[in-house]
């Protein structure tokens, strides 16, 4: 459904008039850097990184709501490079997002059914009285019964969680074939998480979702993707199935990762390995692989070349010159 | 404590009583809006208006914080009770360079060291913390959020005090870097013998790190018990629901559950026990009746199932 | 929805919470003070041609400068005129020019702000330019250089005062723009397929809305002074018209002879003018503000 390829985004570091006089060349923020992948119909993806692995930046490219600077995607069969204006604006009730904060993306002033009917409007989606019947069963959908408890409410009268039902709603609402889930639940009360989780997996279903989850939290991803691409510093360094990424993880920066998850489980003995440092500017990235840095494994040639995504294990790739297998 | 609003008395912390030993570390838990925080900043009476503190004594090695004269309560912040604040972006201060902040720091409670004596201990510090001493010259900005909060930790540890609070010390940071951190609290609990109080939302760090754990809901002590125990024979219907909820990934096949509902609104509380609206063993004793915080094999619950008068 | 229609809903949500605005504390009472003076002139001046017990422009009316009496509660000038019924009718052209030239700042201000800030580039920058322009200069001096330039009357005069005014709405309505063009639910109307255009209307204006209604009610009471202030020196209305700015200018002049009412009420009447508006403007902010919608 989904193809990635060689996906680049920079951004050129805005730089003062003294540095633009005196510098030599521009330099630029390697957001994503040749990142590659594929999901099919009803995946559930798990793009997982730390901040600055570009994670959200490639969610949001695949979404066209940002422009790459190369790179193809094909969606459906459609390159969506090719679409733009109107074309693409239509285009686009076939692919949404579920934002982070669920207070910050719905507007205050807005009412928070009418906001859910907008996507139908915005679209040409039938008739008013259709869609406001449309919005109301999204409503119930969702779990915010009755719909006339909430559909004349304002976000800020909702709490976190029915927010964020409200911003599903929203998402939904068109019946879009793919989602980008940013961070779902990162802002949701750690009570109501697994409640929003079991909606989305639900209403994915129901409504025969694909979904991209965005995530630096690895056990929600655990508990909620089939598949898990992992993300470091604007590249893809793992992809597999999870149960192959998690108990079996081949690059050095996953086991990292798996290792510094707080386990609430005070006798879990975890084999840890927390690497020195933290994750450099990704405007200046580390020569060869991008880890090596504060990679324990690291030798010689890490330092040098860059590894590429190979696959060491049936659908278990990886991109290091030393897979701990 | 409570915090008086103009709409109405809002209780944030109430009848909480807690203390910690020396050298031991204690988790304060809770999801937001508890009044954990409340609390860590209530100890040293760093709590802002429209909130005050009602009535409560908090003693520290005997001396009483709540009563005592504000020359006293400030010789007592930073010397005897260091305080590690959330979010390290905006806790230092972006025109000091990290120097001048340990300087401060020591001058306000030790004004006879000299300059170059602090400054000395400064740099102690952040090599204990893994800072490069000679970064004793950069400014905050210059720093990336893991080596702030370090620097964070290392103006609290500045004066060697007695206790240290940390709020939410890692929430702001990624993954790794809180591991760090955390690998970092726990060294120096060694190593320095700290007693700490480390309040967090995070039930996973205070699994890792703490000797004991406080859960709050609320603005109430809802359990009160080792950390061995208290993940092992979670008795407060909170506790059980909360651990619950948050996903362990060394578990194969956990079905995760929620707490139907929210938190309630403190400035109109539910009568009786502030959980039972969402407690699936709520019974008619919930419904009138606060529950009293009370030992029950080894902890500490204030629940009604356990209460057998 | 139109923009009317937003206006319109903005506008009924209002009236209701007039009444609970007594609940705000000290807010509220703010608000109501503020619009009880201003609602005062305004019946005053309302009810000028039924209430005024002379023809302010009478001439010898009442002896010439004669203190404040029976027959003449505020006195009267040195043409006889009545003070009383000079005060009444004063305000009329005050408030007139008072809220033209206010609809005019949002009319061309409001639209143009948001515009240029959510276009960007070139058309934001050569916009600002010139809007800063503008700014720069004292606000009386410019208002002073286009009045004569255009002659008195009150519409030129509220186009002089809209024009010194209108780089303060712009430069909100800008920089409201360009925090909010950043926010998440922006971003979300352009996922959901909004054109630019919904995207303005429907997710930013409405958003932008509070901190304009701000600045218009604190203008309000700008564009009183700066009125005065016109007329004081001599621009902006003919001499015939009653106003209390004419009012300022003979008045300071016939100080020295002691004819202290002839400036005292009418420099009254544009303070309580201005601070009214000023008073119902602060709270009017906190009242669109659907956050204290409970």
């Amino acid at each position: 459904m989904l193809e990635v390829t060689d996906l680049k985004k920079y951004y050129p570091v805005e730089k003062g008039f003294l540095d633009k006089l005196l510098a030599s060349q521009k330099s630029f923020v390697h957001a994503v850097d040749d990142v590659s992948f594929s999901m099919n119909r009803g995946d559930i993806l798990g793009l997982v990184g730390e901040s600055g692995s570009g994670k959200s930046t490639t969610g949001r490219l695949c979404l066209k709501l940002i422009e790459p600077t190369s790179g193809k995607i094909v969606f459906d069969g459609e390159d969506l490079s090719k679409l733009s204006g109107e074309e693409l604006r239509k285009f686009r009730r076939n692919m949404q997002l579920i934002f982070q904060d669920p207070t910050a993306s719905l507007s205050p002033r807005i009412r928070v059914g009418e906001a859910i009917r907008h996507a139908l409007s915005f679209q040409g989606v039938g008739t008013q009285d259709e869609q406001i019947e449309r919005t109301r069963a999204m409503l119930e959908r969702v779990g915010l019964t009755p719909w006339s408890n909430f559909y004349d409410r304002y976000p800020h009268q909702l709490s976190g969680g029915q927010r964020q039902r409200v911003v599903i709603a929203r998402a939904l609402v068109l019946n879009p074939k793919f989602v980008v889930a940013d961070e779902p639940i990162a802002m949701v009360d750690v009570s109501v998480r697994a409640q929003i989780l079991e909606l989305m997996l639900e209403l994915k279903k129901e409504f025969d979702l694909t979904y991209l989850f965005i995530t630096h939290d690895l056990a929600m991803a655990n508990y909620v993707c089939r598949s898990i691409a992992i993300m470091y510093l604007g590249k893809i360094v793992e992809t597999g199935p999870k149960e192959e990424v998690f108990e079996r993880p081949l690059h050095p920066y996953t086991l990292a990762l798996l290792s510094s998850i707080p386990v609430p489980d005070p006798k879990a003995k975890l084999e840890r390995m927390i690497p020195k440092g933290e994750i450099p500017s990704p405007i200046n990235p580390p020569k060869g692989c991008r880890f090596h840095p504060r990679c324990p494994y690291a030798q010689k040639i890490c330092s040098e070349r860059e590894p590429q995504l190979e696959e060491i294990k049936p659908n278990h790739r990886a991109a290091c010159f030393f897979p701990r297998v | 404590m409570e915090y008086h609003t103009l709409k109405a008395v809002v209780k944030a912390v109430d009848r909480v009583c807690l203390s910690v030993e020396k050298g031991e570390t204690l988790g304060l838990v809770g999801e937001s809006g508890c009044g954990k925080s409340t609390l860590g900043l209530s100890t040293i009476r760093l709590v802002s208006p429209p909130g005050r503190i009602v009535s409560g004594i908090v003693t520290l090695d005997g001396t009483d914080v709540v009563n005592c004269s504000e020359d006293e309560i400030r010789r007592v912040r930073g010397k005897r009770v260091g305080y590690i604040f959330q979010d390290p972006m905006t806790s230092l201060n972006p025109v000091k360079n990290i120097g001048a902040h340990f300087v401060e720091m020591i001058h306000t409670h030790e004004p006879d060291v000299g300059r170059e004596d602090a400054l000395k201990r400064a740099r102690d510090v952040l090599e204990r913390l893994g800072i490069l001493p000679e970064r004793i010259r950069d400014f905050p900005h210059q720093f990336s959020g893991g080596m702030r909060q370090r620097v964070m930790i290392g103006l609290a540890l500045a004066l060697d005090p007695d206790l240290l609070i940390a709020d939410e010390p890692t929430t702001s940071l990624d993954v790794i870097v809180e591991a760090q951190i955390i690998e970092l609290l726990r060294h120096l609990k060694e190593s320095l013998r700290l007693t700490l109080v480390l309040i967090t939302h995070n039930i996973g760090i205070v699994a890792e790190t703490a000797d004991r754990v406080a859960v709050m809901y609320a603005g109430r002590l809802a359990e009160l018990a080792e950390t061995d125990g208290l993940f092992e024979r979670p008795m407060h219907p909170y506790t059980q629901a909360l651990l619950n909820s948050v996903p362990n990934i060394t578990k194969k096949g956990q079905v995760l559950s929620w707490i139907p509902g929210a938190p309630p609104n403190l400035a109109e509380p539910p009568p009786g026990c502030l959980f039972h609206p969402r407690c699936p063993y709520a019974f008619d004793r919930c419904r009138k009746e606060e529950p009293q915080l009370l030992k029950h094999n080894g902890t500490e619950v204030a629940c009604h199932l356990y209460d057998k008068r | 929805m139109t923009r009317t229609e937003t206006r319109g809903r903005i506008v009924v949500q209002f009236l209701p919470r007039v009444a609970s605005l007594r609940k705000r504390g000290l807010a509220g009472w703010i608000t109501i003070i503020g619009l009880a003076m201003v609602s005062a002139v305004v019946v005053m001046t309302v009810a000028a041609p039924w209430i005024s017990p002379h023809d302010p422009n009478e001439i010898g009316a009442g002896p010439v400068l004669a203190e404040p009496s029976e027959s003449f509660p505020l006195g009267t000038n040195h043409m006889g005129q009545d003070m009383l019924s000079r005060l009444i009718w004063g305000g009329s052209t005050m408030l007139q020019v008072a809220v033209l030239s206010v609809l005019v700042c949002l009319a061309v201000g409001v639209p143009v702000g948001l515009v240029s800030s959510y276009a960007g580039g070139l058309v934001d920058k050569s916009t600002s330019l010139a809007m800063d322009s503008i700014y720069a200069f004292p606000g009386l001096v410019l208002a002073i250089a286009i009045a004569a330039m255009l002659g008195p009357g009150v519409v030129n005069m509220s186009l002089s005062i809209a024009v010194v005014y209108v780089p303060s709405y712009y430069r909100i309505v800008r920089s409201q723009v360009l925090s909010i063009k950043e926010l998440p639910y922006v971003e979300a109307a352009r996922t959901l397929g909004a054109s630019g255009r919904s995207t303005l209307l429907r997710y930013i204006l409405p958003n932008v809305l509070p901190s304009v209604v701000a600045v218009a009610t604190i203008n309000f009471a700008d564009a009183i002074l700066t009125a005065a202030g016109l007329t004081f020196v001599g621009l902006g209305l003919p001499i015939s018209t009653p106003d209390w700015g004419w009012d300022l200018t003979y008045g300071r002049r016939l100080l020295p002879s002691g004819a202290w009412w002839v400036i005292a009420f009418p420099g009254l009447m544009i303070v309580i003018l201005a601070l009214g508006f000023a008073l119902a403007g602060e709270g009017l902010s906190e009242l669109l503000n659907p956050k204290l919608e409970e």
